[in-house]
């Protein structure tokens, strides 16, 4: 963190721990290690098969490729099954005009990527870290979906997976109605006709998740987690937990938090399902006449 | 469970809920992706694409790669003028106008990211800047990106959608001189208006754009004498339509692509007002054009439509083999994909085509899924257009060796008669117009 916070960017997320750079230049490779510092160790492979053993030992990896050029039809299949392999875990495509196409990248991102970093003009730091802080939300939002495995309803795990993917940062409803390809009414309109939740409260459990996700991490405290998270304070993070879950956060926080927390999701799920549906039962109607 | 976003994205996604959070999931859908004319320019929106992530990952408003823009330069000069107060080598025009090729290009959704991506920037400058000069600028930008928003909802037929954004964008600059923003949420409404069958409201919000003391802008006017071309139209008054269409041409001088848009409807006009050959020149002289769907669309509606018209006065195997051509054409276009409202148009042509080669089976699937699509997206006009037409299958089925019935021509020379406009000589002028 120090590295990124002496370039004046402020990241407060972390990156990746391990950097899987798959048959990369030493000049870019060079790149990386400079950009990344401490935060981050870049590990240098030749190929798709070693790729792949690295990344099945090391839980939190990004994959970092160049982009192919039109022909290289045969780095494109690597990358491909790679992806088939490994596709929980996070890939940074870097294009490089001198290697690179466009079609590449198109063909590439059909594939699965989660960014495309460009070094075009130049390699930006500030571009590079910031992509790989995407990769780092993007992970840890799959890795609390596997440990959690949460039975929601079909209409809030679309809704709920892009907001685990936005909750290291504040997330206003309009970001998740924009994500969603719509206007904040017509979503909100969508989750009243799917017996759902406000996306403001769906919103809310997702970083709410996300906390509980840090804070199981040994020395996390609940100040360096609400920084993380971007909370104004500690206190509104605990207040927060407080609201979700009735308790404060010292009786919840334990080994499996994030996993009690989706079940007390499930369980605040089903009970609004029952409170709709006993709203749209019809009422009973008043005899005004005696029999 | 599983475990890739690719698949977190698809497995689980409803019938209107695609979620597209970046760049890099809109590259893994297949839905959204490329029409007929993108496929065609791969390498264009890969460079969007890239464009598209890059803008993601920044903190303020910086022009977009050079050397990337370069690359769209061919593509973004040939779009029509957008703006009139914001400068086109402004970072926030660049954008704006990368954003415009992808809506173009057919990619809606990769457009829409541009747009968010513009407004958070924008919003998160707002914060930084202290002048009101400055705040008002970056209000005029949010309200551009939420009148984009809106278009982008109109043209994939989310009604709802686009008069939501188009009203945020006049909330944002409520307070600020009229310029780009709210004479475009103005004319989006007013788009909207029509496409929900509220030819009055629509009126209404062209009508206040031409007001001298709006001054609104030349490339506005030209939408609005569009869109009251197109009411008035509706409405059966066609000399009127006529003089806003030809008034709309006359202004829109140097955007070819707005003046073949208007040529199209100026043929419809000519074609309700019972004029075919010069309907005919002009549909012939759009189709001819390398258009957006957008405006290839309602062209060979009507150009199918003439067909269907001379079919009805005097059936020849000529006019046959030209409707089955369109019909083809029309075929092609559907199956590679269109949005809600042009696929509606095109359902809805083929349709009456079917009815009139008396191929009943055919035409009634196109209007089955017509009747959705209306319905889904509140086409209502539509919706009484389709219901037309069910009527007239119906009555085909109960006679089916009755001809269908010619549809009665308007009394011309009452139009002429009250016309102010010389309307033969403006007719000759349609039929001779050319790029």
């Amino acid at each position: 963190m120090l590295a990124l916070q002496a370039i004046g960017l402020r990241l407060r997320q972390p990156v990746p721990a391990t950097l899987v750079a798959v048959a990369m230049s030493p000049l870019l490779i060079a790149q990386m290690r400079r950009m990344t510092g401490n935060a981050s160790e870049v590990r240098e492979v030749r190929d798709g098969n070693s790729a792949s053993e690295e990344l099945t030992r090391i839980a939190d990896a990004c994959l970092i490729v160049t982009v192919p050029g039109e022909r290289q039809t045969v780095e494109m299949n690597d990358i491909a099954r790679l992806r088939k392999l490994h596709p929980h875990v996070s890939a940074v495509a870097i294009y490089v005009p001198s290697e690179s196409s466009y079609k590449g990248a198109l063909q590439l991102g059909a594939a699965g990527i989660t960014e495309i970093v460009t070094t075009q003009p130049v390699f930006d730091e500030k571009d590079f870290l910031a992509a790989l802080s995407h990769c780092h939300a993007d992970g840890v939002a799959v890795r609390i979906w596997r440990l959690t495995n949460p039975e929601l309803p079909d209409a809030l795990v679309p809704l709920l997976k892009a907001a685990l993917r936005l909750a290291h940062e504040p997330v206003s409803t309009t970001r998740l109605a924009s994500a969603a390809g719509m206007h904040e009414r017509t979503l909100r309109k969508y989750c009243e006709h799917e017996k759902l939740p406000s996306p403001q409260w769906i919103i809310g459990w997702a970083r709410l998740l996300i906390a509980a996700f840090y804070l199981e991490e040994p020395g996390r405290t609940i100040g360096n987690v609400a920084d993380i998270l971007d909370y104004p304070s500690a206190s509104a993070l605990r207040n927060q937990i407080r609201r979700y879950t009735n308790a404060p956060p010292s009786a919840v926080r334990g080994q499996s938090m994030a996993t009690s927390f989706c079940r007390l999701l499930e369980m605040t799920i089903r009970e609004h399902e029952r409170t709709i549906n006993l709203d749209q039962q019809p009422r009973p109607r008043l005899s005004l006449i005696k029999p | 469970m599983e475990n890739s976003f690719g698949d977190i994205l698809q497995s689980h996604v409803r019938d209107n809920v695609t979620m597209v959070v970046r760049t890099s999931d809109w590259l893994m859908l297949e839905r959204g992706k490329p029409l007929e004319l993108a496929r065609q320019i791969e390498a264009r929106l890969s460079v969007i694409a890239i464009l598209s992530s890059t803008i993601e990952r920044q903190t303020e408003i910086a022009a977009p790669n050079e050397a990337d823009y370069a690359t769209l330069a061919a593509g973004i000069a040939e779009l029509p003028p957008q703006l009139a107060f914001i400068s086109e080598s402004s970072a926030l025009g660049q954008w704006l106008n990368i954003a415009t090729l992808a809506e173009h290009d057919g990619v809606s959704r990769l457009a829409q990211l541009v747009i968010d991506e513009l407004m958070r920037l924008l919003f998160l400058q707002r914060k930084e800047v202290s002048s009101t000069i400055e705040r008002n600028y970056i209000d005029e930008g949010i309200g551009i990106c939420w009148a984009r928003r809106g278009r982008l909802a109109r043209i994939i037929g989310e009604l709802d959608d686009a008069a939501s954004c188009y009203v945020m964008a006049r909330q944002v600059v409520r307070k600020l001189p009229r310029r780009d923003a709210r004479s475009m949420a103005d004319i989006g409404l007013s788009l909207v208006a029509i496409g929900r069958g509220n030819f009055p409201e629509a009126t209404k919000g062209a009508l206040r754009l031409l007001r001298p003391s709006t001054n609104a802008a030349n490339i506005f006017q030209v939408h609005a004498h569009q869109v009251l071309a197109l009411t008035k139209r509706r409405n059966g008054n066609l000399i009127e339509a006529m003089g806003h269409a030809w008034d709309a041409f006359d202004l829109a001088s140097g955007n070819d692509m707005r003046r073949l848009e208007l040529i199209g409807s100026m043929s419809e006009i000519s074609a309700e007002f019972g004029d075919l050959d010069a309907a005919a020149h002009g549909f012939d002289t759009v189709l001819s054009a390398n258009v957006p769907n957008r405006i290839q669309v309602p062209s060979l509606a009507g150009a199918l439509r003439l067909c269907v018209r001379r079919e009805e006065i005097a059936p020849s195997t000529a006019n046959r083999r030209a409707l089955g051509v369109y019909s083809q054409r029309f075929k092609v276009m559907i199956k590679d994909g269109l949005v809600a409202g042009d696929e509606l148009l095109a359902l809805l042509a083929l349709a009456e085509g079917d009815l009139v080669l008396r191929q009943l089976q055919s035409g009634k699937v196109s209007l089955e899924r017509a009747a959705a699509i209306a319905k889904q997206f509140g086409f209502y006009e539509k919706q009484y257009a389709v219901e037309t037409l069910q009527a007239r299958f119906s009555a085909a089925e109960n006679d089916p060796d009755a001809a269908p019935t010619a549809r009665p021509e308007k009394n011309v020379q009452s139009l002429l008669d009250k016309s102010e406009i010389n309307w033969p000589k403006a007719l000759r002028r349609l039929a001779e117009v050319a790029f």
